[in-house]
């Protein structure tokens, strides 16, 4: 990654020697729990900015709207405190739409059309921020494959909107996308999108919009690498106005998903950086890294590793370490890694480790090598 | 004889599957069939001694012979349910009023588990499929899913990412006294599966009997807690029975039951003393067995069948095997843009072509079609090796 915005080797001191909080490797991606992405200085530059003056919040959210929709190619846009106030906005849209008494009622759907259809498969820990929206969740098919007619029977009078769920570890099993869209636009009852952490590429920005989703859902703090805690939400103009009257600064379901103008503006500017980066060169950055890591480790009986550089998939190449016997074990050496100096925070996957090569800054690779070989040694 | 009824013998490379009529019996089950079938005998004590038989192999302390996986999966749930309440049998499958839910992970759920539902049982679903990142199960959610309502906890042998596996299950569901019903319907080989659910803490197991077993295609194994197998009995035997003359009248001295159930819940899954007979010799003979030899064996047969396939332009074959214990297939991947047909058109063709051929279908989506030698002879794997050769070459 691009690190002109890193603390600097011999740079004094940083805000969090002051708070007394340590610095840490991020071998885990984009992952909100350690910080998500580091916005560039231009993002940074564009927040203090933006805090120096007073605007009419709506109207600023309506501006940035129309830059995200230019980009996606949706009729409108809306930005939001992360991706999971879009899905709980999203539900709430589809749910009360614009109707004042709708939306002062929520979550409490009683009487509504409150039914989200979802495949078992994509069902995810983030999926309760549907229900914060006021929806109850019907479930269609299993892990091994679902059938049309699963979806075409989930439907009813009762039915508010179908979910898709699109991310590096959705599960398996599900219609394909073309087949849901066409059976739930038959019907006249929209598709939901959440695609939060699918950028880069930058292609993955219109795919859905394209595809026939009428609310997509993406995070901002991740690969567009805007404010941790901005999101945006891309679709249908009406489904988007609904959003509006469900959310902040309204007293509504999404007033507590408050979007502050700092972070609008921010977004706003990172969302050009990200439109004029070269993500091709920055992939084969990161898999440059990948194959430090894993040749460094090469050569070792007690340790297996593969690399996947699927970009379709991952935003950046994964790097996975397996032990081969039982001389060591992921979730000791993930609790060392996480416990040295600096502190290195990686995934476990499948009895292994798992390294997000996504948010590793230069020589970040070095160390992780250097400190596993480490650690192995023992 | 099937070609007096006018069906069509299929060549079959596509493994145990039951629409294709399961696995081929060896001579000795066979005989066992034939002899079972000379024959009268009680079906209580024959399904005794056939269970005892399959608890010494499994590790079990009891056994019973069902009428496929699935039945074994209905009638242990049933059972899981009911106990030895004869009413409570008598109600299914409506379960007003008993403990009619089974916990689950949700990435467990699967077309089968219908078998568990068809009792009146009800999934409480737990845990997420966005593994690694968004999801999994959490050992919480199986713990406080479990109530007062719930009757077992399945879990199903299935390695869907983010799923706590059976010792983890049965940790929590034995902290709470909750039966844990294990479907193992396709887990074997590896050999060693017979008795490792068993001895990781299941309550009840079931594998099928027609497949890797070798077994008659309608049958099935339950293995498991000697209670729950005792209901499971009373609710599948003929129970048209008096007091006064029933092999079992010791139940009613006992105080196990308190009367003599009517026809249960699993009376239309019937099992013939020809299909227990068949089963257990069957069993003793896989039990005996060596994954190795069969592992050789099955490689010897896709030689046979790759031999054919050499330089067949836009098409590349390689051997694959789930786990090292498992037997190997062959995947033969098409680049079907080149070729200008696809991996359902070549299953097809074969289907349709004399021989009849069935390949396994299970990765066309992807442009690979699959030979499963495990239901090949050796003869059928040199037919099938030139009938593929011939349709990858027709253009």
């Amino acid at each position: 990654m691009d690190d002109r915005h890193r603390k600097q080797p011999g740079q004094a001191r940083s805000i969090y020697d002051d708070i007394g909080v340590r610095t840490i490797i991020n071998g885990r991606g984009a992952t909100t729990a350690v910080g998500g992405t580091l916005m560039l200085p231009e993002v940074t530059a564009a927040m203090a900015e933006a805090s120096r003056a007073y605007v009419v919040l709506d109207e600023l959210n309506l501006k940035v709207g129309e830059r995200i929709a230019e980009i996606t190619g949706a009729d409108a846009g809306y930005v939001t405190s992360g991706s999971a106030a879009g899905m709980a906005l999203a539900a709430a849209a589809c749910i009360a739409g614009s109707r004042p008494e709708r939306i002062r009622q929520l979550p409490d759907s009683t009487g509504m059309a409150n039914e989200i259809v979802i495949h078992r498969s994509h069902r995810l820990n983030y999926d309760q921020m549907y229900r914060v929206g006021g929806a109850h969740l019907v479930e269609i098919g299993f892990p091994q494959g679902t059938e049309q007619w699963e979806l075409e029977h989930s439907l009813t009078d009762r039915t508010a909107a179908v979910a898709w769920h699109d991310s590096p570890s959705t599960g398996p099993g599900a219609l394909p996308f073309e087949t849901v869209v066409r059976v739930a636009h038959d019907r006249n009852i929209p598709v939901i999108v959440d695609a939060a952490s699918t950028l880069p590429p930058v292609g993955h920005l219109r795919r859905w919009i394209a595809a026939g989703a009428d609310l997509v859902i993406y995070s901002g703090g991740k690969g567009i690498r805007g404010p941790q805690d901005s999101g945006m939400v891309a679709g249908r103009a009406d489904l988007i106005a609904a959003i509006r009257a469900n959310g902040n600064p309204r007293a509504a379901v999404g007033r507590g998903m408050k979007v502050s103008k700092e972070a609008m503006a921010g977004l706003w500017v990172a969302l050009d950086l990200f439109m004029k980066h070269d993500h091709a060169a920055e992939f084969a950055e990161h898999r440059r890294q990948a194959q430090v890591i894993v040749q460094a480790l090469a050569n070792r009986a007690d340790l297996r590793s593969e690399i996947e550089d699927d970009w379709e998939r991952w935003p950046a190449p994964i790097v996975r370490l397996f032990p081969a016997g039982d001389r060591w074990r992921a979730d000791f050496v993930r609790a060392a890694l996480m416990s040295g100096t600096p502190p290195i925070h990686v995934n476990l996957d499948r009895n292994g480790l798992m390294i997000n090569t996504h948010c590793l800054g230069p020589g970040d690779e070095d160390i992780i090598a250097r400190r596993i070989t480490a650690i192995l040694a023992n | 004889m099937y070609q007096r009824m006018g069906v069509t013998p299929v060549i079959n490379a596509a493994g145990t599957l039951t629409r294709l009529g399961g696995t081929r019996m060896a001579p000795e089950v066979l005989a066992a069939m034939r002899e079972a079938a000379a024959a009268f005998v009680h079906i209580d004590e024959l399904q005794e001694r056939a269970g005892e038989i399959i608890a010494r192999l499994t590790g079990a302390e009891a056994g019973y012979v069902v009428s496929g996986a699935a039945a074994g999966l209905a009638l242990g749930t049933a059972a899981c349910i009911t106990g030895m309440d004869v009413a409570a049998m008598d109600q299914l499958p409506d379960t007003t009023g008993l403990r009619d839910e089974i916990v689950v992970q949700r990435g467990h759920r699967n077309a089968y588990d219908h078998a568990i539902r068809m009792t009146g049982a009800r999934f409480v679903e737990v845990g997420y499929l966005g593994y690694p990142g968004a999801g999994g199960t959490m050992p919480w959610q199986i713990d406080t899913a479990i109530t007062e309502r719930t009757a077992a906890v399945a879990c199903p042998i299935l390695a869907t990412p983010g799923t706590l596996p059976l010792p983890a299950v049965v940790g929590i569901a034995r902290a709470r006294g909750v039966p844990v019903i294990v479907d193992a319907a396709a887990a074997l080989p590896p050999r060693a599966n017979l008795r490792r659910f068993i001895a990781e803490g299941a309550d009840l197991v079931v594998f099928s009997g027609g497949k890797a077993i070798g077994g008659p295609q309608a049958s099935g194994i339950l293995a498991g807690r000697k209670d729950l197998i005792a209901s499971v009995a009373l609710q599948h035997q003929d129970m048209d029975v008096r007091a006064q003359t029933w092999n079992r009248r010791n139940l009613l001295g006992s105080g196990e039951v308190y009367g003599i159930p009517h026809q249960g819940f699993g009376r239309a899954m019937k099992v013939g003393r020809e299909e227990i007979a068949g089963l257990i010799v069957a069993l003793e003979r896989f039990a005996a067995g060596s994954d190795a030899d069969d592992i050789a064996a099955n490689h010897l047969r896709l030689d046979a069948v790759e031999e054919h396939l050499g330089k067949v332009q836009h098409v590349s074959v390689e051997r694959k095997q789930a786990t090292s214990q498992s037997l190997p297939q062959l995947w033969v991947q098409l680049d079907e843009q080149s070729l200008d047909f696809t991996a359902y058109d070549v299953v097809n063709r074969l289907l349709q072509g004399n021989p009849a051929i069935a390949l396994s279908e299970s990765r066309a989506e992807f442009g690979t079609v699959i030979v499963n030698p495990s239901t090949l002879n050796d003869d059928e794997a040199v037919i099938v090796g030139r009938r593929l050769r011939e349709v990858l070459t027709q253009h």
